[in-house]
């Protein structure tokens, strides 16, 4: 028994734009962990480019940026660095 | 000749003199070589997003030059043997650079040191969504409703068509608000009250 009072399901959807392409000023390198750090989950994860809407040629390029900074430990691998 | 930058990290609670001189001993590695110094930069000590041989602070250094393959190996190699070089990084910035047009524009100055590394609960809430990817959107029935009693998927909107059955949680409801105000008054009759109204 469905209800017609019952409202449609909406589909928001906001168009999402590269941040590198809309600023050309902004900037990506391994040496900025602020900028780094909205495009990785809190675990330390590389966010998807369907979610942050990072064109195919930033996206590449924010790989390898955040990947050298982990590796000097500017960024974390992963939330919990244990060691076992 | 390339243009390569290096990143290395010492232990971070060096004496000075010994900082200065394993300063020293790197850069005379790429002079030394017919590799020329671009600039260098002293990011001092700064917090590590994960510990490096027990070491949450590292304290970081900066070279920019302009080399061959063979000089950026050798440097790595005294960096790996040596036991306070905690970690480096050293990336190829370009590819058959002109020296000395290079030199001449040499006016940068070295890198100003970062803000510390960001925290990692994120600003936006668009990136908040943990390591799941997308779920879409949830389904509305279950979402801030006021889920009166029972089963709440067929609980009502408060409304004025309703059916007899399903209008009876708001007069359950009803009558509980009036028991909350009654005790004020007389609280031994209010509580005996309330079940002959539902009756």
């Amino acid at each position: 028994m469905r209800r017609p009072q019952q409202r449609r399901k909406k589909s928001f959807s906001r168009k999402k734009v590269c941040r590198f392409c809309t600023d050309k000023e902004y900037e990506l390198n391994y040496k900025t962990p602020r900028t780094l750090g909205y495009f990785i989950t809190e675990r330390g994860k590389i966010i998807p480019r369907r979610i942050t809407g990072n064109c195919a040629y930033h996206q590449r390029a924010l790989t390898t940026e955040i990947k050298r900074a982990r590796t000097i430990a500017f960024i974390p691998y992963t939330a919990t660095h244990t060691n076992y | 000749m390339r243009e390569y930058e290096t990143v290395y990290l010492l232990k971070p609670d060096l004496p000075s003199d010994q900082l200065s001189t394993l300063k020293e001993k790197f850069t005379q590695t790429i002079t030394k070589g017919e590799g020329h110094m671009l600039s260098q930069g002293d990011w001092g000590k700064r917090k590590l997003a994960y510990d490096l041989k027990k070491n949450r602070y590292g304290h970081y250094i900066y070279l920019q030059y302009l080399s061959t393959g063979p000089i950026v190996s050798n440097l790595e190699r005294l960096l790996k043997l040596d036991d306070s070089v905690l970690k480096f990084l050293t990336v190829k910035l370009a590819d058959k650079v002109d020296v000395e047009e290079r030199l001449k524009n040499l006016g940068e100055a070295p890198l100003a040191p970062e803000e510390p590394a960001p925290s990692r609960a994120q600003e936006s809430p668009q990136y908040r969504r943990g390591d799941r990817g997308d779920r879409g959107d949830r389904p509305y029935r279950d979402r801030d409703r006021d889920r009166g009693e029972g089963d709440h998927r067929s609980s009502p909107r408060p409304s004025a068509e309703r059916s007899p059955s399903e209008s009876k949680p708001k007069e359950k409801e009803a009558s509980k608000e009036a028991s909350k105000e009654v005790p004020k008054e007389a609280p031994t009759e209010a509580p005996k009250e309330t079940p002959k109204e539902e009756a």
